[in-house]
């Protein structure tokens, strides 16, 4: 089992060198899991454009399930969601933190945005990324290490390392 | 991976001025430098002596001044340390071990010679020959970097007047990471603060954990020159942290 850093003065101290280093600090684990969820709950309108339903629905995807996505979690959860929906969500991610209004806790916001790429790797066969392989295990590493993350997103992350490791 | 919140901000590299400053003709103006590095560095130097190099406590402020009087100042030997060479802090601790060394031992041998018996000074001597003691030095500089860094944005935050970056920063981050106290509440803050909402405080948290991420480099910048540097020293200084003290066997 790791060590905490709430029971290790020094572990906790340590980690304030890691502000900036794509560490932000401040958010309580059982903070950030709410945040996600009501996030993977809310309406899938506040994550793609207003004209993001125009997009025609993959070819081989079922009518009647894309038209059942409701929440952002019914998009990362769908067997094959349309990979344009996956990339607005993943835009909408990518700048959720810096927001004026209402911006998403950087940690929530990198988890979001990790999870469109997964889901549009593992489940659409696409890359929605420029990052590289190196910086992608990187980032789905962090995922699987986070307790907070919803298990089923966990679980992208880890299959989508299991697909670069092919 | 997602952008990084921005490239740290490099302030201007004051230390390494300060010590170019040594090497001036200007009495006065070595004086003050000297003053500013004794300031700086001798709690951190002193640990050192004490608790890693284990000398006795009688004898270290007289090795830790003359090491420096006789080469900080007479010597500049921080002339040696060019910015951007290695670490300022391993050079500074490498140059006092080796004149604690010569020191003791010349005080030493001026007793040997006076047929005395073997004094403390020889066991510190010996001390200092043995394999490195725990990691005192290293700790203490974190300890201490991570002091300099929060003290510049409580000063930042007051001169700007944003006593709500500061509130945000001391209740969600700084106190629990001392182990002082439980994160404030977000509902407490916004009403401390009179903000909108909660999301205002999250927002505000952000700018808090950017501001640190600056002070921090702004402070490691002081001492080690260029960005590689900065971002090597701080990967050091978390390190050194998360290893904590090794004890003495």
């Amino acid at each position: 089992m790791r060590p905490s850093s709430h029971d290790n003065p020094s572990l906790r101290l340590a980690r304030l060198f890691g502000i900036g280093r794509g560490d932000f600090l401040g958010w309580e684990d059982r903070e950030l899991r709410n945040i996600l969820l009501q996030q993977l709950a809310a309406p899938l309108s506040k994550w793609l454009k207003p004209d993001s339903h125009a997009f025609p629905p993959a070819a081989d995807a079922s009518t009647f399930e894309i038209s059942r996505l409701v929440a952002l979690g019914d998009l990362l959860n769908h067997p094959k969601p349309p990979l344009p929906f996956l990339r607005e969500a993943k835009n909408v991610a990518k700048v959720s933190d810096a927001r004026p209004r209402a911006p998403l806790p950087p940690a929530v916001a990198s988890a979001l945005y990790l999870s469109t790429i997964a889901v549009a790797m593992t489940r659409c066969g696409q890359r929605i990324t420029k990052m590289n392989d190196e910086q992608l295990r990187e980032g789905f590493g962090w995922m699987v290490e986070q307790s907070w993350i919803d298990p089923p997103l966990r679980q992208m992350a880890l299959d989508a390392l299991a697909l670069l490791s092919q | 991976m997602r952008p990084n919140p921005g490239k740290p901000q490099m302030w201007p590299s004051t230390h390494w001025s300060m010590v170019g400053r040594l090497g001036s003709d200007g009495v006065e103006e070595r004086r003050n430098a000297l003053t500013s590095l004794v300031q700086t560095y001798s709690p951190v130097l002193r640990r050192h002596l004490l608790f890693r190099r284990g000398i006795h406590r009688n004898h270290v402020d007289d090795v830790l001044q003359e090491f420096l009087l006789s080469k900080v100042l007479e010597k500049s030997i921080l002339q040696l340390a060019e910015g951007g060479r290695g670490r300022f802090r391993t050079f500074l601790a490498t140059a006092l071990d080796r004149f604690a060394i010569n020191y003791l031992r010349d005080q030493n041998a001026a007793k040997r010679g006076a047929n005395r018996r073997r004094s403390i000074e020889e066991d510190d001597a010996d001390a200092l020959e043995e394999e490195p003691l725990p990691d005192v030095f290293d700790v203490a500089w974190a300890r201490q970097v991570l002091g300099r860094a929060i003290r510049q944005m409580r000063l930042k935050c007051t001169q700007s007047e944003r006593q709500d970056i500061w509130g945000v920063f001391r209740g969600r981050i700084l106190l629990p990471s001392l182990g002082r106290a439980a994160p404030v509440p977000f509902e407490e803050l916004v009403e401390d603060y009179r903000m909108r909402s909660a999301a205002v405080a999250w927002s505000l948290l952000i700018t808090a954990n950017r501001m640190f991420a600056r002070s921090l480099r702004s402070v490691i910048g002081a001492y080690d020159h260029g960005n590689a540097d900065v971002e090597d020293e701080i990967n050091d200084l978390r390190k050194i942290l998360s290893r904590g003290v090794r004890k003495n066997p």
